[in-house]
């Protein structure tokens, strides 16, 4: 009995197009390929809202030299990984985590000693370095990792993250003089001092498929009913006994982006309640404690908004990424109101600003200067560099001098490809302490660690979707957050039980959105009984207190990760450069060689001791290349994702002479080819191989459902000014115009006919004519002519009339 | 680990490898290879890993060793059987140094004597706890100007009789534009003529 797991839209789409090359599906592995990293495997077991995960790489020195090989990898970014062991020669070796220095020094001597070693080392959460030295001519080694990690979660919904790729990161800076410190592509720079650990080679699109990769998720229920699984990869789902079910992908699935497992749990399955853990080890009189607190359901009372966007706009972001990071903005700027001023940042290697709202500062979201927001949004095209300091720094400079009364938010729309992470964090250091930072990740593998990291700095949250069809999912709840929060100033009080307050994690409580459980980590010492109270403040602004009892814990993996995310808040802290850097480091050493959980300034190394293989410890390198990031338009791995391709047609003028404007890859270096790039002013811009949406294509345009019924909203905000003065109507027509600009950006993006939304488009124009006139007397006829021409265009497309029956003027317009 | 010789600068090792094709190549069935490839390209395939990264850098230039030739010789002589890149990555990613000289036609005895297989350099310092330099004060993008990019169409509008507007627009502008551009131009045109910054014009009082 097994059943076909429903996959994410997106991907159903690219299935249905035909392959570009022959490898792909049932091309496993190079027939001659040197590649060392064979097959990856991933075990997961999810029970509750926690995963553990065992990992496994295999290598093969397919070469006739002695081999060092490097893979470069992600993991998921709050996962703890506890325990590591190389399985060579027929011998299983345990690593042991050691200070990172001398887990080296212990690995140098050993591949000197011509011993086989290997090594595990994080570079930044999420991004993780494996070298296995010595491996014989002919000889596999396989690796073990062990981690766990809590999912997220968020209204009910589950996700379990597992990325498969690092995708390219834009390194900022100027190269640093000597070697560099790692085995990637990218020199190391005064920016990101340890980039070229993070670049591992790149393949091109068309390189068969080099590791076979093996993933199965056991999702265990606890009495709880698990509905709704979904899968970003084609995966198969099996009832595996009573309340366990078992998803596993099938074979031929490339490492090209985030493994994204969600599912829906019953509202019961998540609880306010505080559990304590006792430590393992009997003697010790501490333990660790996990707080959840469920916010009260009801209405945010909403406060004045000052709210920066920076958007995104780099090379990187080119394709339908910078489509939905549009949308995502647009739809944004829409739910201000004129209690609310805002402001929009558009950045590459420079920042641009809405040009009629005259510099950086915020304006008042009035129907126009959202207007203007919006038409300035639907005209960026990805180009350049990822230059994301300086913007980010503009934004929270801007903000912290705004009012303390308002909710103050920096919101950030980007798929987060720097190397720079550090640079970021330390150059917006404590300022991000007094405003709330949003993230909102667009990409299929995206640098979540960074976007969760900033968003936790600035006590917000972050939101990661994989398409756009999850944005749309997810744009209720981005506006939520973006909204007022339902509790704030959140403090906690122990009674009975012995907090350590230092401990705590997250160590800035933020504030409570509706749906989203506050969870929070830290120790404790004594028996493990008592209580704490959590004090806030509601939406009112009325106190607001919850007293949760101490209930015992069973599950010794909250103390790792408890201890992980203590380790990650030192790091952050390291990095800003608050407090005492050595005693920092010592406390971070301690914590994670205390607890078993690698970090930053640890690294776990295996020996083994029994054989001398290479005497002399001359081994030829090799740094395992990636797959290209799926969607990247960059990469040339956009082109299948059908339905994602979505550019209005327009073509340029034959060129006239050239300035040197950022094309999408300039400032990425190398990431494109350049005769590619030389062989046209434009590349990007040329029209591309529009895949036919399958819903567009042959059935006609029945799925624009959901646009015809935005149409008859719109219809309906016309309709209730009839009759009403011209005023109330010109006020009507600038509402208009702001969701119709945001519709018809939508229309244009989903490939159908222009024929469809043109009536809409000519429409918009009208009514853009009819704002920008700033003539101080309000036209009464004319006002009341758009809005009878608005009532019967809006009409019209709404019940599916917008289209010419019969012959469509551009059939083909796919080529 | 002994430094690898010798060094080679982009130019020097652009020389030798037309150095080492001039034996006998053939040239590509297509003519498109070029003999010596550029910046861009040295950059791109680092990143596809078809070449090593520099085998060092000092200041802004990057130094090069024979491990560089071979692979590059190697691309020249699969692009010249007239394989695609990807199937070049498959045969030159990660090979040995024996092998890379075998794909490149290279006698062991024809290339400056090799150093011990070193590939590119290792720092040793305590990287993880190094502090990114703070950010610079301009804004802009340090990367170097490649003057190959390409770029947007010029656009040019005139906006008097001594004035013309360039820029690099997305796309072509029309009559009306034109027109619409003029009229939003008039008080940049009064300031240069206040100014005194334009020619005399005979036909023109003083405003």
């Amino acid at each position: 009995m097994t059943n076909r797991l429903p996959t994410l839209t997106d991907e159903e789409i690219r299935r249905l197009l035909p392959p570009d090359d022959e490898a792909g599906f049932g091309a496993l592995t190079t027939p001659k390929g040197v590649l060392p990293l064979k097959a990856l495997d991933v075990q997961t077991r999810i029970d509750g809202l926690v995963a553990q995960t065992t990992v496994s790489q295999t290598f093969v020195n397919t070469l006739d030299e002695p081999l060092e090989a490097t893979y470069i990898f992600p993991l998921p970014d709050r996962a703890a990984v506890t325990a590591f062991r190389m399985e060579v020669a027929g011998r299983v070796v345990e690593g042991i985590l050691k200070e990172r220095g001398e887990a080296r020094r212990t690995y140098d001597e050993a591949i000197q000693a011509g011993r086989r070693a290997a090594i595990a080392e994080e570079e930044r959460p999420g991004v993780f370095t494996l070298r296995v030295g010595n491996l014989m001519p002919g000889e596999t080694a396989a690796v073990r990792l062990t981690l766990s990690g809590p999912l997220e979660y968020s209204e009910g919904e589950a996700t379990f993250r597992f990325p498969l790729v690092v995708a390219p990161r834009y390194i900022p800076g100027v190269s640093l003089p000597g070697p560099c410190v790692g085995d990637g592509v990218a020199p190391d720079t005064d920016s990101v001092p340890d980039a070229s650990r993070i670049t591992p080679p790149v393949l091109l699109p068309g390189f068969p498929n080099p590791v076979q990769l093996a993933l199965a998720v056991e999702v265990r229920d606890g009495g709880l009913p698990v509905r709704d699984l979904r899968s970003s990869l084609h995966a198969v789902v099996t009832a595996d006994g009573e309340g366990c079910r078992r998803v596993s992908l099938q074979p031929g699935e490339r490492l090209n982006r985030d493994f994204i497992l969600r599912f829906r749990v019953a509202d019961t399955a998540v609880r306010t309640a505080l559990i304590l853990q006792p430590d393992a080890d009997p003697t010790s009189q501490e333990g660790t404690l996990l707080l959840t607190v469920v916010p009260p359901a009801g209405p945010a009372a909403p406060r004045p908004r000052d709210v920066v966007f920076v958007l995104d706009r780099s090379g990187s972001m080119d394709g339908w990424k910078i489509v939905a990071a549009r949308r995502a903005l647009a739809r944004m700027v829409d739910t201000l109101t004129d209690a609310d001023h805002f402001a929009v940042y558009a950045f590459d290697d420079a920042v641009e600003t809405v040009p009629e709202f005259g510099g950086s500062g915020l304006v008042v979201a009035t129907n126009r200067n959202r207007f203007r927001a919006v038409e300035f949004l639907a005209r960026l095209e990805a180009r350049g560099g990822t230059e994301m300091a300086r913007p980010l720094d503009q934004a929270v400079r801007c903000l912290v001098k705004c009012d303390r009364q308002h909710e103050r938010v920096l919101v950030l729309v980007t798929d987060g490809q720097v190397g720079n992470e550090d640079q970021i964090l330390r150059t917006l250091g404590v300022g991000t302490k007094e405003i709330r930072i949003f993230t909102l990740g667009i990409d299929q593998a995206v640098n979540a660690a960074f976007l969760k990291r900033l968003a936790a700095q600035g006590g917000g949250a972050c939101e990661l979707v994989e398409s756009e069809d999850r944005l749309d999912q997810v744009m209720d709840k981005v506006h939520r957050r973006i909204g007022s929060p339902v509790l704030t100033d959140v403090r906690l009080e122990p009674a009975g039980l012995e907090v350590f307050t230092p401990s705590l994690v997250p160590a800035r409580l933020p504030d409570l959105f509706a749906g989203t459980p506050l969870v929070i980590q830290g120790r404790y010492r004594g028996a493990a009984r008592g209580a704490i109270t959590v004090h806030a403040r509601d939406a009112a602004g009325r106190p607001w207190t919850e007293t949760v009892r101490a209930q015992a814990g069973d599950n010794p993996a909250i103390t790792a990760s408890w201890a992980r995310g203590f380790v990650r808040e030192l790091e952050d802290r390291y990095v800003i450069g608050q407090g005492n850097k050595s005693a920092l480091e010592k406390q971070i050493v301690q914590t994670s060689l205390r607890f078993g959980v690698l970090c930053r300034f640890t690294a776990f190394v295996a020996v083994d001791v029994k054989e001398v293989v290479n005497p002399g410890g001359q081994v030829h390198r090799v740094t395992q290349p990636v797959e290209p990031a799926a969607g990247w338009a960059m990469l040339g791995t956009q082109e299948k994702e059908g339905s994602m391709v979505c550019r209005a047609l327009g073509a340029s003028p034959p060129v006239a002479a050239a300035l040197k404007i950022p094309d999408p890859c300039r400032s990425w270096r190398g990431l494109a080819p350049p005769a590619a790039r030389a062989s046209a002013p434009k590349p990007h811009m040329k029209f591309r191989k529009r895949a036919p949406a399958p819903a567009a294509a042959p059935q006609g345009i029945d799925d624009l459902t959901a646009y015809r019924q935005r149409a008859a909203d719109l219809l309906r905000l016309v309709d209730g000014t009839a009759g009403a003065g011209s005023a109330d109507g010109l006020n009507a027509l600038y509402l208009l115009a702001v969701q119709l600009a945001t519709l018809v950006e939508d229309l244009k993006s989903t490939g159908v006919p222009a024929a469809a939304w043109q009536p809409l488009a000519e429409l918009l124009v009208a009514l853009e004519a009819l704002i920008t006139d700033h003539s101080p007397v309000v036209d009464g006829p004319a006002v009341a002519m758009l809005l009878t021409r608005a009532r019967k265009v809006l009409r019209q497309f709404s019940s599916g009339q917008g289209a010419p029956a019969g012959g469509s003027p551009r059939t083909e317009f796919w080529k | 680990m002994a430094t690898p010789t010798p060094h080679w600068t982009i130019d020097e090792l652009g020389a030798q490898v037309a150095l080492a094709l001039s034996v006998d190549y053939v040239g590509p069935p297509n003519h498109r290879v070029r003999e010596v490839p550029d910046r861009r390209t040295i950059r791109y395939y680092t990143t596809l890993g078809l070449l090593d990264r520099p085998t060092e850098m000092r200041g802004r230039t990057a130094y090069y060793g024979p491990r560089h030739l071979w692979q590059l010789v190697a691309i020249k002589r699969l692009q010249a059987r007239g394989l695609s890149l990807a199937e070049i990555q498959e045969r030159v990613v990660g090979q040995t140094d024996a092998a890379l000289r075998r794909l490149a036609q290279l006698p062991a005895g024809e290339t400056p004597a090799p150093a011990a297989d070193a590939g590119p350099g290792r720092r040793a310092e305590a990287f993880w706890a190094a502090a990114p330099a703070p950010l610079s004060d301009n804004g802009e993008s340090r990367e170097e100007p490649d003057p190959a990019a390409p770029g947007r169409p010029l656009q040019a509008v005139p906006l008097g009789d001594d004035v013309l507007l360039v820029w690099a627009a997305t796309r072509a502008v029309d009559e009306e534009e034109q027109e619409a551009i003029r009229v939003a131009a008039a008080p940049l045109l009064k300031l240069l003529d206040a100014r005194r910054l334009l020619g005399p014009r005979p036909e023109r009082g003083t405003p």
